[in-house]
């Protein structure tokens, strides 16, 4: 079996393929605001190079976000073209989940930090359990000083990790005495893996199934009284 | 590298479209034989917000891209095999959707081992009226209206387009969707203004043709017919909603049919092809065919279901940018302000 | 508050801008329908050495144009967002920061996504309550006259204030 993972949820464009035999070949740049050009190529080059015809991929693993939404949705679409393209199953796994999974040997709460824009970061906390991280706290999205108020009232030792951990450094640092160390983005290579894991138990989804996890309502914030009707 | 392809009468091309508001794919073969189409409108779940919100544009084109292919290979009743291209408008629109379709339409290219072909939205507005009547012959005036683009195009032939004219602020369907929401008149603006206007006295107000005065001016300007507008029904708060949307659309129509009319007189056109979303309003439809037969030339005005985006202009213009052009390659992104391709006068 | 009294009076209030206008900068253009925003951009642009048409971006959210230099003016319009994220995803900063300057129509909405900025109201004179001041602007209101409002939001213009009230002297009111 052979997975191919697509990940475009953050700054981070990542390909991976792999399978039973662990993680064959990865692709990341994170250059940022070029996800479209950057994806198919990647996926071209990233099979070329591992010996690998699309036609012998047998599941699409897809980062779902949270993230930035039109990085998150080229990934995405693109992931469920080749998914109905090619007749093969999808797995949809949290780029949360993608963030914290390199730190599963630490018994300190996992909290991966994603940079959401404007002052705002989705997280959410994982703790070890025998055979990988058990999620002990759903995905928020929020101001910064709402996850220094959730990491205070939990008080444990936490390692904070992500590209919004390191960009609010200091001020979750001045709020909380934790580590912030550890993956900026989502490791593509973990995506493959856990979908593997997944894979063997056979959960697998339809295209149609795999749904985006925005965590933001598109719904109107804008003061719009101003925008004026004929009286 | 995906394989090349020399498009002939039997090539299929898949085209997808999801540059604004509309979800759309399309089976055309030849380049004007149209297999089957679909497409699946925004426009319920905008219509609470008086207009295209991108977020939600952008999140609808996801969700709906897939279904939405699917049928269209289904009610073609082909295997997906047969499948010699994917064309799909890269532009211009808005960002966040155009790269929905692009991200997707690359993607198919690359497991069915076929070209890509990115297509630009305007020129396929001017290849729609072609998919109805292949038998158009060179030079045309093309006007094209929409809610983003107001121009007039001398088409010499495939792929050669010079500009005539074109909007120097607002585009005609702007500003419909602009004083329609003033009226409260609902959304989407333009059927709905078009509807209001049925009742009301097209002459009631005069309201002003702007560069209108100079006749070698193929120009428009639609921003100060806007605000004429505004100021009027704040002078005058009693006139009634249904004669200032007839005199409005009346003062649009005006200036749009004369200024087509004199552009095709210029060039000594064939024909006038009427394109692009606004090309779907009654009056503008009405006027221009009787200025066409009185002057004399073919008038040809795409089927409402044309005039609004749809992705068999798409795969049809994809399969001519394809025989000119070649594949688009696989590294191209999405470009919201991609301009038509001129040639030079 | 200044006053013009044709569309002169508003390109030239619009180029007194644009002459101190720095790369970086994001200037918000507020007002009702048919108060000017375009007209302002126009006169704005024409100033920095755009040579093609300043059209309304209301379509496709940003239009951006090469000024003389290595300068790039980008002209944006709110007027179809809903959602501040969605202003975020325009990311007018980065635009800004890109040697370019930002021109937001409608950007008063949502001032508190631009960061620092200054802000271009202008009003119709019909809006005042002031019958005098409106004069006689016939049938259409179409004398080009207008009232224009400047301020600024942060401190990136504080060290060109003086400057600018001195280049809008003349329109003063």
């Amino acid at each position: 079996m052979l997975i191919l993972g697509i990940e475009t949820a953050t700054q981070q464009v990542g390909v991976a393929v792999g399978g039973h035999e662990g993680v064959i070949a990865t692709f990341e740049v994170a250059r940022g605001r070029r996800h479209a050009e950057i994806l198919t190529p990647a996926i071209e080059f990233t099979l070329k190079q591992a010996d690998i015809e699309l036609a012998e991929i047998s599941c699409i693993a897809v980062d779902v976000g949270p993230g930035l939404f039109t990085g998150m949705r080229v990934g995405l679409a693109a992931a469920k073209a080749l998914a109905q393209a090619l007749r093969i199953p999808m797995i949809g796994i949290s780029s949360l989940d993608l963030l914290a999974f390199p730190c599963r040997h630490t018994d300190r709460v996992v909290v991966p930090v994603i940079d959401a824009r404007k002052g705002e970061v989705f997280w959410s906390m994982y703790r070890q359990v025998p055979g990988g991280l058990q999620q002990v706290a759903a995905p928020t999205v929020g101001p910064v000083d709402d996850l220094v108020a959730d990491l205070l009232a939990r008080s444990q030792d936490v390692l904070c990790v992500g590209d919004g951990a390191e960009r609010y450094r200091d001020e979750i640092l001045d709020g909380y005495r934790c580590e912030i160390s550890g993956p900026a983005y989502p490791p593509v290579g973990a995506l493959v893996q856990l979908a593997h894991a997944r894979a063997l138990r056979e959960e697998y989804l339809r295209p149609g199934e795999i749904e985006p996890v925005y965590l933001r309502a598109p719904d109107a914030q804008i003061n719009w009284s101003v925008r004026e009707e004929r009286p | 590298m995906t394989r090349n392809v020399v498009p002939d009468s039997n090539t299929l091309v898949l085209g997808i479209e999801t540059s604004c508001d509309e979800t759309a794919a399309a089976l055309v073969m030849g380049g004007n034989d149209v297999v089957s189409t679909v497409v699946s409108s925004q426009i319920e779940v905008h219509a609470d917000f008086g207009g295209v919100v991108p977020e939600i544009a952008s999140r609808a084109h996801l969700q709906a891209l897939n279904p939405v292919i699917a049928r269209t290979i289904v009610e073609a009743g082909v295997d997906e095999s047969r499948i010699d291209a994917v064309a799909c408008t890269y532009g211009p629109g808005l960002i966040g959707a155009l790269l929905v379709g692009v991200s997707a339409a690359k993607a198919l290219a690359l497991a069915w081992d076929v070209p890509f072909v990115g297509v630009n939205h305007l020129e396929a507005h001017l290849y729609s009226a072609f998919l109805e009547d292949p038998s158009l012959e060179f030079p045309l005036v093309v006007l094209l209206v929409s809610g983003g683009h107001t121009m007039l195009v001398e088409m010499q032939g495939h792929g050669r387009y010079r500009l005539l004219g074109q909007t120097i602020d607002d585009a005609a369907g702007e500003a419909f969707d602009k004083v329609a929401r003033f009226l409260g008149l609902g959304y989407p603006g333009g059927p709905a203004l078009d509807r209001e206007a049925m009742n009301g006295d097209p002459d009631f107000v005069r309201f002003p043709r702007a560069m209108s005065d100079d006749p070698s001016n193929l120009d428009f300007s639609f921003s100060g017919l806007k605000t004429a507008v505004v100021n009027y029904c704040r002078k005058h708060p009693d006139v009634g909603t249904a004669d200032i949307a007839a005199s409005f659309q009346m003062a649009v129509v005006d200036v749009l049919v004369a200024k087509t009319r004199r552009a095709a007189q210029r060039i000594g056109a064939t024909g006038i092809v009427l394109g692009g979303g606004v090309a779907a309003n009654s009056l503008l439809r009405e006027e221009l065919l009787g200025a066409c037969a009185s002057d004399g030339i073919r008038g040809f005005l795409p089927s409402r279901a044309m005039c609004t985006d749809n992705a068999a202009m798409i795969a049809a213009t994809g399969w001519y940018r394809l025989k000119s052009d070649g594949p688009t390659p696989l590294d191209v992104g999405a470009f919201p302000n991609l301009r038509l391709p001129l040639v030079d006068a | 508050m200044l006053r013009v009294d044709d569309l002169a009076g508003t390109h030239a209030v619009a180029a007194a801008i644009a002459g101190l206008a720095r790369p970086g900068d994001v200037i918000v253009l507020a007002g009702e329908m048919g108060a000017g925003k375009t007209a302002f951009a126009q006169g704005f642009g024409r100033a920095l050495g755009v040579t093609e048409p300043i059209t309304s971006p209301t379509f496709t959210l940003v239009h951006s144009y090469p000024c003389a230099g290595k300068l790039t003016l980008h002209h944006a319009d709110l007027y179809r967002l809903d959602s501040s994220s969605d202003v975020d995803d325009l990311a007018l900063h980065e635009l800004a920061a890109d040697n370019g300057i930002v021109l937001v129509e409608w950007g008063d909405v949502a001032a508190a996504s631009l960061g620092d900025h200054i802000e271009v109201r202008l009003a119709h004179p019909l809006d005042t309550d002031d019958p005098e001041a409106a004069g006689d602007i016939g049938e259409f209101g179409d004398t080009g006259g207008r009232e224009i409002e400047l301020s600024a939001t942060g401190s990136l213009w504080a060290g060109r204030w003086d400057r600018l009230s001195r280049a809008v002297e003349a329109y003063r009111c």
